[in-house]
């Protein structure tokens, strides 16, 4: 069940598998999923494409979740830090899981319909999400709720780029344009049933699409068929990750953890401590957003030809301060960006500190974030 | 023997190659260790008249989503770089074999290069690795 990995250690495969491999994906293990790192044209192409025109994601390795019954929207709001419960109908948004301590168990969207939830969960956490939400709802004693696997009868595609809204017009049975940042529409797209909505993981304009998996090629070959004039490309986990670095957007497993708070992680304004409905981990999330906590998430820019990576040291002189969470390239910066766990008081603009890049120290200087200032999301 | 493995090359188990001629090699990377990394970004190489040591490294590659050390097959002086590469880094990933060379050494040993890989020999390595991965 959503477990993201198969008997004896294979790696689960998309209904789009064989797609990436005609196009020529290198495909690699991800979360427990053999998945495109990327296509022939390579990561800087696909960014390219996704920041200039648009860019089609297999993100159908995720999971999909769904809350019923007459307690859903309680239940929910019990375990997001942010709150669901308050969103009207055909609205959707982000929001970390935390275990009772604080930590991230995972960061999620969730999509508000009139009479329940759809939680979408990293490929990386299915088991340990469906796990925590079937617990959880055992020991639920608010009004009841029904917990419904939808992963796997579901695929799902993220359309990314400042074309993407040009690339499905004409095609979907909606008003798209009138469907705003954080909204969704429940629709048909090339005759198929979709849910679309507004948003992404990449700083551009766009949408995440859900749909039945048995039309998952012929959706794929359709909406790659309507964009190809317009500079569309399949795009892989490389560019998803730069493009997502560039925004300062949180990796799971890299800026989120167990260990790391999403008040560390600088997402304190997914967590709405102040709702009158209690929620898991709201005590020390609500001391830590009053008090400050010892380590914060800071972005940071490098110059020269050493780039940062995840795992490295950070150094305040002598001193050790944190640890490099991403780093890579950025395409559309020309030099190295990464994020970085420090000690609070290391976390102030324009401060300067060195990364350890294998046994060479760089100079890096904290600055704002996003690093990418120029995305057409709305 | 296959374009990706030009004939007439030394092959290391580290993805460079090598190329003699007289006392001085020219140093590059492959096919395979392009095609892996991916995009190519920056390319850290020594300046003439350094020493490299067999084995040794002598740079490192950055690519977009990873980076790898760059190791010396042969041991001696570099005697020149490839400036190219700095400008145009993805001349590396577009031709491993020609514009995208990286060193050149004098050879204080040729003799280290009997150890090395032929073309054939390198290309089954490779596909080892591509079947164990």
């Amino acid at each position: 069940m959503g477990d993201g990995q198969m008997a004896g250690g294979e790696l689960c495969k998309t209904p789009l598998h064989g797609e990436h491999r005609d196009l020529g994906g290198k495909l690699v293990p991800f979360g427990g999923w053999e998945m495109p790192l990327q296509y022939a044209p390579g990561i800087l192409a696909e960014h390219e494409a996704v920041r200039t025109a648009a860019g089609l994601f297999d993100v159908s390795h995720m999971g999909r979740y769904e809350v019923s019954g007459p307690g859903c929207f309680g239940f929910t709001n019990f375990l997001v830090t942010n709150n669901v419960a308050k969103l009207d109908p055909g609205r959707l948004l982000y929001t970390p899981i935390c275990n009772e301590k604080g930590g991230v168990l995972d960061d999620v969207t969730a999509y508000r319909f009139e009479d329940r939830v759809l939680v979408v969960v990293n490929a990386s956490n299915r088991a340990r999400i469906w796990e925590w939400m079937t617990q959880q709802s055992r020991e639920w004693d608010g009004d009841a709720v029904v917990l419904t696997d939808r992963s796997d009868e579901l695929a799902q595609i993220a359309l990314q780029g400042p074309k993407a809204q040009e690339v499905v017009l004409g095609r979907i049975g909606a008003d798209i344009d009138s469907v705003g940042y954080y909204h969704f529409v429940e629709t048909d797209l090339f005759g198929v049933p979709a849910l679309v909505s507004r948003n992404g993981y990449t700083g551009e304009d766009g949408f995440e699409i859900y749909f039945p998996a048995k039309s998952a090629v012929a959706l794929w070959r359709d909406l790659l068929s309507a964009g190809q004039s317009l500079g569309i490309v399949p795009a892989g986990l490389g560019a998803r990750d730069t493009l997502r670095l560039e925004m300062a957007y949180c990796l799971y497993g890299n800026e989120l953890s167990p260990e790391i708070s999403p008040i560390e992680a600088g997402l304190g304004w997914t967590v709405k401590q102040k709702r009158k409905d209690p929620f898991i981990a709201q005590p020390v999330l609500t001391r830590q957003k009053a008090e400050g906590t010892r380590r914060r998430l800071v972005g940071f820019q490098t110059e020269g030809r050493r780039l940062p990576r995840t795992g490295q040291d950070v150094y305040a002189a002598d001193e050790k301060i944190g640890i490099v969470t991403s780093g890579c390239f950025s395409p559309s910066l020309g030099h190295g960006i990464g994020l970085a766990l420090v000690g609070a008081d290391h976390a102030v603009p324009g401060a300067t500190f060195e990364v350890d890049v294998r046994g060479t120290r760089v100079a890096a200087v904290l600055v704002d974030t996003p690093f990418y200032k120029d995305g057409t999301h709305r | 023997m296959s374009a990706e493995y030009p004939a007439g090359l030394k092959y290391t188990k580290e993805h460079e190659w090598v190329f003699l001629e007289g006392d001085v090699a020219t140093v590059g990377i492959t096919h395979f260790a392009q095609s892996s990394l991916g995009d190519i970004v920056f390319v850290e190489l020594p300046s003439v008249g350094d020493t490299v040591e067999a084995e040794g490294v002598f740079g490192s590659v950055e690519a977009v989503k990873a980076v790898s050390d760059l190791y010396s097959p042969v041991g001696g002086e570099v005697v020149e770089i490839n400036d190219a590469i700095d400008g145009d880094p993805a001349i590396v990933n577009g031709s491993p074999y020609e514009d995208g060379w990286m060193i050149k050494i004098k050879v204080a040993d040729p003799s280290i290069l009997d150890d090395l890989m032929g073309a054939e020999e390198y290309q089954e390595f490779v596909a080892g690795l591509e079947e164990g991965a």
